[in-house]
């Protein structure tokens, strides 16, 4: 028995990295936490306010307890935990494989050792070998350190994937991270950058908190900024029943540059190929921070979303460029909140009578795809010469490369629309990307050079081809992409920047009815236009 | 260190380093690996792709450059270029991974001994004595420009910080936009 992989001591446990990690609350190494009321407006259990710097996290009295008994809980419920805390074989493939560790050189952010921090407890409380054998079977027993080293390293994992796809029974530490961060919240432990958008969207149908009419005057401004651009006046139907289809996007695409952008590809796509489809301000969020805290969460902030196509009486759900949005609607949102209303058909392109069988339970499919399908088609008059200037990588989202392989539709629409694309190194990209540094919540400021240090891989393959190539704007198909990369490429490819598929598919396309093009969608100069500079937007 | 021996106080430093540029990149590889903790410095150093492994490329090249600048009796542009570029892709990363100037710059002082290592031991007055100094002071230049580009990369953190911020507290109101700005 003491042979079995279960019962040896990890080679990496924490306690054998003793003194090799950093200090796990120096300042700029944690996310702020989520206060009491936020917290508590959520419903979420022992709302307190604290803070990871201090000694004292104010945890509940009982607090061991709680933490068993919802570990327990998550056993039951989740075969796939249980199977992921048994069968670690502690090879190491993965050690080497995550962003953070690449950039931080912290052990600690190895895959198997961040695991680990639940897997010991898990062996220390919940098995006998593990409560008989203690250390020496790599086992440890609950206690606020504990506590503290999941909040540390399950707050410095983006749930990418990317250890998954090396190891080779396919444990997934991004849905131990899930996990961990749902047992912590038990304690009322919550980051604010996850939190807050989560109460915003109980409270307004967004993780920006707009409200209808900042939802509706946004589009409106973005649809002068086409006109201005086009000549073209587009009016898109908000909140009307009777349309085919339900567009939700990211509602980070309403809010900052470069998203806009994208935002305006969308509605100008929309209007190339007369789709019959409506926005909604009810369902005016794709994104779903929920993910990033707990299962009842995600489940929460993803419900409206059915709820109004429903209401609506569409036929079936399109959504924008989002990353995370993707992995829900492609892997939880059917048995989360489904099944899909009764009304809900199989999405099926109007334009050209593609059905998406993928999206046959889940009834929702991701922009790049309808597009990528309408390219494949021709059904698109597209003008790749005003992209000319750009030199154009692409950066596969985690989601969308790993959750569902939405590999090859961006690049169609890219060789489309652009005359000059060019890939990262092999190893950097596909199902293999690397992230940004920034997801499952992890984008906020206060831990900007922790991003950075994950975002390192992602910035030296950018690097490279920025010298090799002189690619100068990064492609990307997710919202939290195009606010993360920004920095990203500031610091580790100075020049580079970054630009949603469809504010590219955007320039290129020629919208019936419109003038003689002279700006892109930034509304800077179309190459060969006057007021071109010599050395574009670099 | 085997490499010692006594050099005709004639003869010159420069052939030495030049033989010897892989030993002392990888002596001084060591030195740099020393600021992460073992388990990491032992895949940092073991594992060649530069995009799976990219602290050990920026390491590497780093090392190289260096080492190259220092063994040549008279370094070409082409030399420098590649130091130029090594050095600002390494301090670069310095400056998201440590707080601490000291310790981004730490490793380069650490070049002087690792030389020494190398160097035959020679008079005081001949030409090897002199080429030491050369390179001793082609040292402090190196350790100068690393802290200048740490500072600098620093300072563009700060700057992405700021604007950062800047967007989060201040959406682009609409109206705004219209004007013109908010752009980039
Ligand atoms: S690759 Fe899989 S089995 Fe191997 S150490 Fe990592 S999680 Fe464990
Ligand atoms: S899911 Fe991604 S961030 Fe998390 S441990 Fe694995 S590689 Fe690292």
């Amino acid at each position: 028995m003491a042979e079995h992989p279960l019962f040896t001591p990890c080679p990496l446990a924490p306690a054998e990295t003793g003194g090799e990690s950093r200090p796990l609350f120096a300042p700029g190494s944690f996310c702020r936490p989520a206060g009491k009321e936020t917290v508590a407006g959520l419903g979420l259990p022992h709302p307190h306010d604290w803070n990871p710097a201090d000694e004292d996290w104010r945890l509940p009295e009982n607090w061991e307890a709680i933490l068993k008994a919802a570990f327990r809980d998550r056993l039951r419920k989740y075969r796939s935990l249980r199977v992921f805390m048994d069968i670690c074989v502690r090879c190491g493939a993965c050690a080497d494989k995550c962003h953070f560790f690449l950039g931080t050189g912290d052990p600690g952010n190895m895959p198997v050792l961040r695991a680990e921090l639940l897997r010991s407890v898990y062996r220390g409380e919940f098995t006998v070998a593990g409560r008989l054998l203690g250390k020496a079977a790599g086992s440890r027993r609950l206690n606020a350190a504990v506590v503290k080293e999941w909040f540390a390293y399950f707050y410095q994992c983006t749930e990418c994937r990317r250890c998954a796809l090396f190891c080779p029974y396919g444990i997934d530490t991004a849905e131990i991270t899930m996990i961990a961060r749902e047992l912590l919240l038990e304690l009322g432990l919550g980051i604010n950058w996850i939190l807050e958008p989560v109460a915003n969207c109980a409270r307004s149908g967004n993780h920006l908190g707009l409200q209808p009419q900042v939802f509706r005057e946004s589009v409106r401004t973005l649809c002068e900024d086409i006109r201005d651009i086009t000549g073209v006046n587009i009016n898109p139907p908000c909140d009307e029943k009777g349309h085919e289809v339900l567009f939700v996007a990211p509602s980070g695409d309403l809010y900052a540059e470069p998203g806009i952008y994208t935002f305006m590809g969308y509605l100008m796509l929309f209007q190339a190929v007369g789709l019959d489809y409506t926005l909604s301000t009810r369902a005016s969020e794709g994104g779903n921070f929920g993910l990033f805290a707990s299962a009842g969460l995600a489940r929460k902030v993803n419900a409206g979303i059915y709820a109004e196509a429903e209401r609506l009486g569409v036929r079936w759900i399109l959504g924008g460029e989002c990353g995370h949005m993707w992995r829900v609607a492609h892997q939880y949102m059917d048995s989360m909140n489904g099944p899909a209303p009764a009304g809900l058909e199989t999405p099926r392109s109007p334009v050209t009578g593609t059905v998406f069988r993928h999206a046959a339970s889940a009834k929702m499919i991701h922009i790049a795809e309808f597009s990528a399908d309408l390219v494949h088609h021709g059904k698109l008059r597209l003008d790749p010469g005003r992209n000319e200037s750009l030199i154009v990588t692409f950066h596969d989202s985690c989601n969308p490369a790993r959750a569902m392989g939405l590999l090859e539709e961006p690049r169609a629409v890219l060789r489309a629309a652009c005359t000059h694309f060019v890939e990262m190194p092999e190893n950097t990209i596909r199902e293999r990307t690397f992230c940004c540094g920034s997801g499952a919540g992890l984008n906020s400021d206060e831990i900007l050079s922790l991003r950075l240090q994950g975002g390192l891989p992602r910035g030296h393959a950018l690097r490279h081809v920025q010298r090799r190539n002189k690619v100068n704007t990064l492609a990307c198909i997710c919202a939290i992409d195009r606010v993360s990369l920004r920095p990203l490429a500031k610091y580790w490819a100075p020049g580079v920047r970054v630009a949603g598929l469809h504010e590219l598919l955007g320039n290129a396309l020629i919208l019936p009815g419109e003038g003689e093009r002279r700006l892109n969608l930034r509304q800077e100069p179309l190459p060969g236009a006057p007021g071109y500079p010599a050395e574009p937007f670099l | 260190m085997s490499g010692r021996r006594i050099l005709p106080s004639e003869a010159s430093l420069w052939p030495v380093f030049a033989r010897r540029r892989e030993e002392i990149a990888r002596r001084w590889l060591e030195r740099l690996y020393a600021a992460y903790p073992p388990k990491a410095a032992a895949f940092i150093a073991s594992l060649a792709d530069p995009f799976a492994n990219p602290v050990g490329d920026r390491a590497r090249r780093m090392a190289g450059a260096f080492v190259r600048v220092l063994a040549s009796p008279r370094p070409g542009p082409e030399e420098r270029e590649a130091l130029a570029e090594a050095l600002e892709d390494w301090m670069r990363l310095r400056a998201v991974q440590t707080p601490s100037p000291e310790e981004a710059v730490e490793a380069f002082f650490a070049m002087k001994a690792v030389l020494r290592e190398f160097v035959p031991s020679c008079g005081e007055g001949g030409p090897a004595a002199g080429d030491l100094r050369e390179a001793e002071t082609r040292v402090d230049r190196v350790i100068l420009e690393a802290f200048g580009s740490y500072v600098r990369c620093r300072e563009t953190l700060l700057a992405i910080r700021a604007e950062e911020a800047g967007r989060r507290t201040a959406p682009v109101p609409p109206a705004a936009r219209k004007a013109g700005g908010g752009r980039p």
